[in-house]
């Protein structure tokens, strides 16, 4: 990206994955694993290197292959996702499957809402809207229910709500 | 095998029965259902269902069992091609085109696709296996340590022409694949590999939550980031679905269907080859015959939305469901974990599974046959009356569909082996995959670097003990020699491929 | 306008639940009745009439996946138990050799009504080798009720017929004969080498990847002797593609699915006797009266003509421990067997 510093982060990334995977393939030789068990693991690691290297090494010689990073802002959004998504298989396995299915929706949906009514600065159909989310959280929360619990059997704890 | 005209006629008798047929439907339905849930594994089903086999008569939890296989084989295909979500392994491979040409708005044409190429591989897999059980079904044990390392090589020789046009990444990809692939237990001493001490880790790092975070997570990423900076785009609460979805979205015309008939052929061959050997799976078959493709297709949209790549990878995942049934009718020995299911079924019917049950239960194969072949068609009637219902999902609001696709991906995780791990699994895959998207490496490498190396490392490791340090027991038969050889040969013909290609376009 | 489309949404939803609602839904509902009433109706109806129980629901945790004969005995067990008033849940959770599985059961309160199903490899063998966050001693025997048979055959034309025979070409062959195993370096590799001992014998030992894929060497003729279960060899026996040549079962010399089998015990070698029968566990401290009734009903389900019938076709000896042989069972192996083998891997390497 940059054009007239040395290397572009492109190439950058490529080292430091290069350089990770070196100090990983060191640390193999201090491992207590048999030679025949960090075979394969070696291989991958010298792959990992070598990949590294040769990044920067064509964008050297073949400088017009530009790389955008399109994604770059959206890092915290993952996190967040992330996190929301092992938050709420914690409490379905803690709370309960289909109240904690429809809290996580229903929570979701009434902050859309209230956004999309807050930017439009037309509050006359929000409740309407919301009783219609809460509607659509419910169906897809015992969908859910019927779907794994009933029909598949899947395994649940015991859990204080259903 | 001389046809056995009264055991012929008593299979037929068997299955066009107004049951037996409901039966298969009912099978095709769950597991297209079943199929279509991100995460969960359609052995699932087949596992519950099971149990009926203690009070159905055989030609009916058969035709149950084969019709959830061979729906939910198909069913992961839509979700895949729809929301860019594989509902099961099989189907990742065709992700990259399906989900692609649902964002040109190609979505239905692609969906098309999908179930006439499963259906086809399908109906490809059964003839194969119904006329060639025997030979094939002789040739596999021929296939032992050294023969086996040969054709991994082969598989992973692929990585090498993936790699062509951008080597550093393709390499890199590859080498993330085979060192996530080794993470757990050594498949052969059981000693722990790169498990960092967590306990969890020792199970390694499983197929299906690995595949689903992987493909899954930064496709949500993106359509959640992009309504909340973005709102208007992605329309709102219940307003303009309708419209969008009364837009007729125009369907696969038949002309199109032929063009990809080449790539249907190549997956049907490739997906019975792999599923009849013991092991590798539809996950391992359609990304080999996606890759393989690649290297023909001169399609300009190839791994951004074509339907030739849509075609390729669904015949090929189908197509496994008939094959899979080849080691299991000639040796008695399950290739796969839903084969090992059917086997299971069989057995508490009363049917002994083993090399003589041709021989000794001659109706039941039949009866076996003509149900795959049942199905296929059910299949595609099915596919067909859903496909409509999928097109109109597809098109709901982001903020509505997605947090929906993130709870059945989260839950369907779960499920699958009942472990909340395989759920973080799934959440650290996902940050791969976010990597990868952000620094554009390719995932074939990964995919099939992760699927061939425990099948390699294990049979490269036996064939060293076996040779007792002698390099040339790696060439000693001439399957080996004939694998070794087409490896050579491939890597050369798709390198030169590859560079005309290139050529062309400039 | 917009509840019209809302609508929509929603009905597109309940089309696809109730796709699987309305498809599936009308089986399980009337399926698990079924067997209890058809064959096993004298035994069921004479039960209750002594001792009207009330039902109860359990979850039997199986450390293997769906299909296996881990799971299918759970499965055979769970089936029959409905008949004793317990409505019994198999759970498949596969991973880390089974135990994944014995983690979490241990884990659980002990009103929970979980058990595991498992066998000597996850709670001696696997705790022993290292810290797998539980071991034996979270846990208490119900009852033992399958104990799965191995056995040791040979490819088709093989110069030998019997296991002396096989000893005797090795001594006159060495480094002529290879055999195939299931894992290297686990149990099942350290039982071979207690019948056939490296140490005297010169072959070449490969760990292959489990039962089916050590049939399908031998069938092809890669390895020339293979350790795999009964089930899997059965099929190739009766082909000629290879001869069974002894069994490694634990609790009985025979097995009825091929009684001609004899044992390594009537070779004399005791220690190559694969001790990892399939018992039911609980948390410690769980009711004494309900580990009773289980044990009870397992009692009564090993002798059912049906599970013996079915456990048989899958080359497992149906056999009843009850809890205090389950135990002493267990702790001779922990006292004997478990030593050896901790001493026998430190050395491998």
């Amino acid at each position: 990206m940059s054009s007239k510093g040395l290397l572009s982060l492109n190439s950058k990334v490529g080292l430091v994955v290069a350089a990770l995977s070196l100090g990983g393939y060191a640390w193999t030789f201090t491992s207590s694993l048999r030679t025949m068990e960090l075979f394969v693991p070696r291989i991958s690691l010298l792959l990992m290197v070598l990949g590294g290297i040769l990044v920067p090494v064509r964008e050297i010689m073949k400088p017009e292959t530009k790389v955008e990073f399109k994604l770059t802002g959206k890092l915290p959004y993952a996190i967040a996702i992330a996190i929301f998504m092992w938050a709420y298989s914690w409490s379905f396995r803690n709370i309960g499957l289909v109240t904690s299915t429809f809290a996580f929706l229903f929570v979701w949906w009434l902050w859309t809402v209230y956004r999309d009514a807050r930017r439009k600065n037309d509050f006359s159909k929000f409740g309407k809207t919301v009783v219609k989310m809460a509607a659509l959280a419910v169906t897809v929360s015992i969908v859910i229910h019927v779907l794994f619990i009933e029909l598949l059997s899947m395994y649940m704890p015991r859990t204080p709500l259903p | 095998m001389a046809i056995d005209t009264v055991a012929l006629s008593g299979a037929v008798a068997d299955v066009f029965t107004i049951q037996t047929i409901l039966f298969i439907m009912m099978g095709i339905v769950v597991g297209i259902s079943v199929g279509a849930i991100p995460g969960l594994a359609h052995s699932l089903p087949i596992a519950l269902v099971l149990p009926f086999s203690f009070i159905l008569p055989l030609a009916q939890t058969m035709g149950l069992l084969i019709g959830t296989y061979v729906g939910g084989t198909y069913g992961g295909s839509i979700t895949a091609i729809a929301f860019g979500t594989p509902g099961t392994s099989g189907a990742a491979a065709t992700v990259a085109d399906g989900y692609g040409l649902t964002q040109m708005g190609k979505g239905k044409k692609a969906l098309q696709m999908g179930l006439y190429a499963s259906v086809l591989g399908g109906f490809f897999g059964s003839f194969v296996l119904i006329f060639l059980v025997v030979p094939i079904g002789r040739m596999a044990p021929s296939f032992g340590p050294g023969e086996l390392t040969a054709l991994y090589m082969l598989a992973l020789s692929l990585v090498v022409v993936f790699s062509a046009e951008n080597p550093g990444k393709g390499i890199m990809s590859a080498g993330i694949g085979f060192f996530l692939a080794i993470i757990g237990r050594d498949i052969i001493t059981g000693g722990l590999r790169f498990t960092f001490g967590i306990r969890q880790m020792q199970s390694g790092f499983p197929l299906v939550p690995l595949l689903m975070g992987f493909f899954a997570l930064p496709v949500i990423v993106k359509e959640i980031h992009e309504f909340i900076k973005d709102p208007d785009k992605s329309g709102d609460l219940g307003e303009s679905i309708l419209d969008e979805a009364k837009k007729k979205e125009p369907g696969l015309t038949i002309k199109e269907l032929f063009k990809s008939g080449k790539a249907i052929g190549i997956g049907s061959v490739l997906g019975t080859f792999l599923g009849a050997l013991p092991g590798p799976g539809a996950t391992l078959a359609s990304y080999t015959s996606y890759s393989v493709y690649s290297q023909i297709s001169r399609d300009k949209n190839y791994g951004k939305g074509s339907l030739d790549g849509v075609a390729a990878a669904e015949a090929a995942n189908n197509a496994t469901c008939g094959a899979t049934f080849i080691p299991m009718l000639t040796f008695g020995i399950p290739g796969s974990s839903i084969a090992a299911l059917m086997m299971a079924a069989l057995v508490m019917e009363g049917v002994p599974v083993g090399p003589r049950v041709v021989v000794d239960h001659t109706q039941v194969v039949y009866t076996l046959f003509i149900l795959m072949l049942m199905t296929n068609p059910l299949n595609l009637v099915f596919g067909w009356l859903l496909i409509p219902v999928f097109t109109k999902l597809s098109k709901i609001p982001a903020q509505v569909l997605w947090p929906i696709i993130a709870i059945f991906l989260v839950i369907g995780t779960y499920a699958y082996s009942n472990m909340p791990y395989h759920t973080i699994i799934a959440i650290v895959s996902g940050f791969i995959g976010y990597f990868y998207k952000w620094y554009k490496l390719p995932d074939g490498p990964l995919i099939l670097a992760f699927l061939v190396t425990p099948l390699f490392e294990a049979s490269f490791r036996q064939a060293l003990t076996i040779a007792r340090g002698n390099y040339l027991y790696f060439v000693s038969s001439p399957i080996s020699i004939g694998l070794w050889t087409v490896t050579i040969l491939s890597i050369f013909f798709f390198l030169r491929r590859k560079k005309e290609i290139i050529e062309d376009e400039e | 306008m917009s509840s019209r489309k809302i609508l929509s949404l929603l009905l597109v939803l309940m089309l696809v639940g109730a796709m699987v609602t309305g498809c599936g839904g009308e089986e399980p509902a009337e399926a698990p009745e079924e067997p209890a009433e058809t064959e096993e109706t004298a035994e069921a109806s004479e039960e209750p009439a002594e001792e009207p129980e009330e039902e109860i629901d359990i979850d039997i945790v199986v450390g293997f996946g769906a299909g296996g004969s881990n799971d299918l005995t759970a499965r055979y067990m769970a089936e029959h138990m409905r008949e004793f008033g317990i409505n019994a849940n198999v759970v498949n959770m596969p991973g880390g050799m089974s135990t994944e599985a014995a983690y979490y059961v241990s884990n659980q309160s002990t009103d929970a009504n979980m058990f595991f199903w498992g066998h000597t490899g996850p709670l001696l063998f696997e705790p022993a080798a290292g810290d797998r966050g539980y071991t034996i001693d979270d846990f208490e025997p119900i009852a033992t009720l399958a104990s799965p048979t191995f056995v040791i055959g040979n490819r088709q034309g093989a110069p030998w017929e019997t296991l002396d025979e096989l000893i005797e070409y090795i001594q006159d062959n060495p480094n002529d004969v290879t055999f195939g195993g299931q894992g290297e370096g686990n149990v099942r590799h350290y039982i071979v080498e207690q019948i056939l001992p490296p140490d005297e014998l010169d072959y070449v030992f490969v760990g292959l990847e489990g039962g089916a894929d050590v049939a399908l060497n031998l069938t092809g003729g890669h390895v020339d002797v293979g350790h795999l279960s009964l089930a899997a060899a059965v099929p190739l026996h009766q082909d000629g593609d290879m001869t069974v040549m002894v069994n490694t079962q634990p609790l009985t010399e025979r097995d009825e699915l091929m009684p001609e089998v004899p044992n390594v015990s009537e070779y004399g070698i005791e220690e190559g006797r694969e001790r990892h029968p399939i018992a039911l566990w609980a948390v410690k401290g769980t009711d004494q009266e309900l580990k009773d009734r289980l044990s009870n009903a397992i009692r009564e389900i090993a002798e059912m003509p049906e599970l013996q019938e079915s456990f048989k076709d899958m080359g497992v000896v149906a056999h009843y421990l009850d809890a205090d042989e389950t135990w002493d069972f267990y702790m001779d192996v922990n006292d004997t067997m478990v030593p050896d083998y901790i001493e026998w891997v430190e050395q491998l390497d």
